[in-house]
């Protein structure tokens, strides 16, 4: 599956108006979106150290040397487990959207008071590529995302060689036009706590409001995504491409959207020699 | 004799596209002069004039630049080179020598670059020059002398009505002190200029008004910078995202 995306921000004084706006766009209510994500990373292969490094006296590196080192640093990506919290209702309400979704304050409300009583999180395993190089007019890349509904997430991912870094939680709203997902969001910041527990905390989700946000003005990003399935589909591509410049197009008073930098929304881990350390 | 390398075919390349952009910019500003039966407005003709020298300013540091390998190539004919059919290009890429019209171009160029040091022509002759600068600081003074200085208001503002006036400034502001006779006295002599002079007093209030406009404007451009500095980058946010720390 490939991502297609624009990056913007909002600041935190903008931001009800372009939610406004954005409701009148998309024709629609925003979602209310929490996320929580779990960072994994990979371990370094234990192979690397004894590799002669480059540069030095030595010159260039042997050609085979170097064979084997990209093999071996090939593949370190970030992962992540995302947990999506669902407000605990029962199926039927939510697909009787009808009734529900034209009164969308009191919708609202409704759905924050039972995230508030008890949460249910739906985990999905994230696996997210560097976008493609090159001077696009939109951020491309490779992403997968596999539901995990039962194990020990921790356990399955040390067993791949995947130690846990961090977490934080993303809280927005999001807006759904046409196959364009509009997701204006901010991350907070959680307490670091060790992974097994990471996994089952849900104890913050009542008082969200009160987590420290990472961003101190309080501004908000603004991701307008498209995922297609078959991403190396040159007409698709151009399909896709061609509606998130129209949306960019349509919003550019309100909010400035960008193809993301290339170099922060890169996702492989920098390998570093222990030994130099 | 070796080929040219790629840098000095590059070069000749630029410095022939910048002599088509003038020479169309030449034919431009003459077909305006030959077209338009009222001249052309002098702002118009300006921008002409600008756009010629810029482009003559490029061929010149395009030229020096380049000047040693212009100056060494030499351009010769290739055996399979069509001499009989194409006489005519072949014998303007071969003549070293420029053509009589042009060299009698460059002979008045440089009559008129050595004109100068002559003593030939100046832009003011030296008697009008020493009365300019006769006039300039009586003239200073007088438009100095219609302002009170020291206040935040100018006396035509203050005319108007001070209230009116959009600055943007929080301060306590000082307003010129006011003196009757003083005005009437400004507006005798309002009536009393010559054309020049109302000219300039137009100009200097222009300069005023767009000063007290260009205040409020620049606070409103200064608070979204200051608020988007506050700001964490995107960059910084997806970095986070990406890696968790």
């Amino acid at each position: 599956m490939h991502e297609f995306a624009l990056y913007g921000q909002v600041s935190r004084d903008d931001h009800h108006r372009t939610l406004q706006q954005l409701a009148g766009y998309t024709r629609m209510q925003p979602q209310e979106t929490v996320e929580i994500h779990l960072v994994f990373k990979p371990r370094t292969p234990a192979g690397l150290d004894h590799l002669p490094s480059a540069g030095g006296s030595q010159g260039v590196m042997q050609q085979d040397v170097q064979k084997l080192k990209t093999m071996l640093n090939a593949g370190l990506f970030y992962l992540q487990l995302v947990g999506e919290v669902v407000p605990d209702k029962p199926k039927g309400t939510e697909n009787d959207e009808d009734v529900a979704m034209s009164n969308g304050d009191g919708d609202h409300a409704e759905s924050d008071r039972s995230a508030d009583e008890k949460s249910a999180v739906r985990w999905s395993l994230d696996f997210k590529d560097t976008p493609e190089p090159g001077k696009q007019p939109v951020s491309t890349r490779l992403v997968s995302r596999i539901s995990m509904t039962d194990g020990d997430f921790v356990r399955f991912l040390d067993n791949f060689g995947y130690e846990y870094v961090s977490r934080y939680i993303v809280v927005g709203s999001k807006f759904y036009d046409h196959d364009t997902t509009l997701f204006v969001h901010k991350v907070l910041r959680l307490s670091q706590i060790s992974a097994d527990e990471a996994v089952r905390d849900t104890s913050f989700l009542p008082n969200i409001t009160e987590l420290p946000e990472l961003d101190g003005s309080g501004g908000y990003t603004i991701q307008a995504s498209i995922d297609v399935v078959d991403g190396n589909n040159p007409e698709l591509k151009e399909r896709a491409t061609r509606q998130l410049l129209a949306l960019k197009e349509a919003l550019k008073q309100a909010v400035d959207l960008t193809p993301g930098d290339r170099l922060s929304l890169d996702t492989r881990v920098p390998v570093t020699s222990t030994r130099t350390q | 004799m070796a080929d040219l390398l790629t840098d000095q075919v590059r070069a000749l390349d630029q410095t022939r596209q910048r002599l088509l952009a003038l020479h169309t910019s030449l034919i431009a500003l003459r077909s305006d002069i030959a077209t338009q039966s009222p001249l052309p407005s002098w702002p118009a003709l300006q921008t002409h004039a600008n756009l010629i020298s810029n482009n003559l300013q490029t061929i010149v540091t395009q030229l020096s630049e380049h000047r040693e390998a212009f100056q060494s190539t030499v351009a010769f004919p290739l055996p399979q080179f069509p001499g009989k059919e194409r006489s005519f290009i072949l014998e303007t890429l071969l003549r070293t020598k420029l053509e009589p019209n042009v060299e009698e171009w460059v002979e008045e160029g440089e009559n008129i670059t050595l004109r100068p040091r002559k003593g030939d022509q100046r832009g003011l002759s030296d008697a009008d020059l020493s009365a300019l600068w006769q006039w300039a600081p009586g003239a200073a003074n007088k438009e100095a002398r219609k302002q009170k200085w020291g206040a935040d208001f100018t006396l035509e503002e203050k005319q108007r009505g001070m209230s009116n006036v959009i600055t943007g400034l929080h301060r306590e502001l000082v307003e010129p002190p006011d003196e009757e006779g003083d005005e009437e006295y400004e507006e005798e002599e309002y009536e009393v200029t010559d054309e020049d002079e109302d000219e300039e007093d137009e100009d200097k209030m222009e300069v005023e008004q767009t000063k007290s406009e260009t205040i409020p404007g620049g606070g409103t451009e200064s608070a979204p910078i200051l608020r988007s500095a506050n700001q964490m980058s995107l960059q910084s946010v997806h970095k986070f995202m990406t890696t968790g720390r």
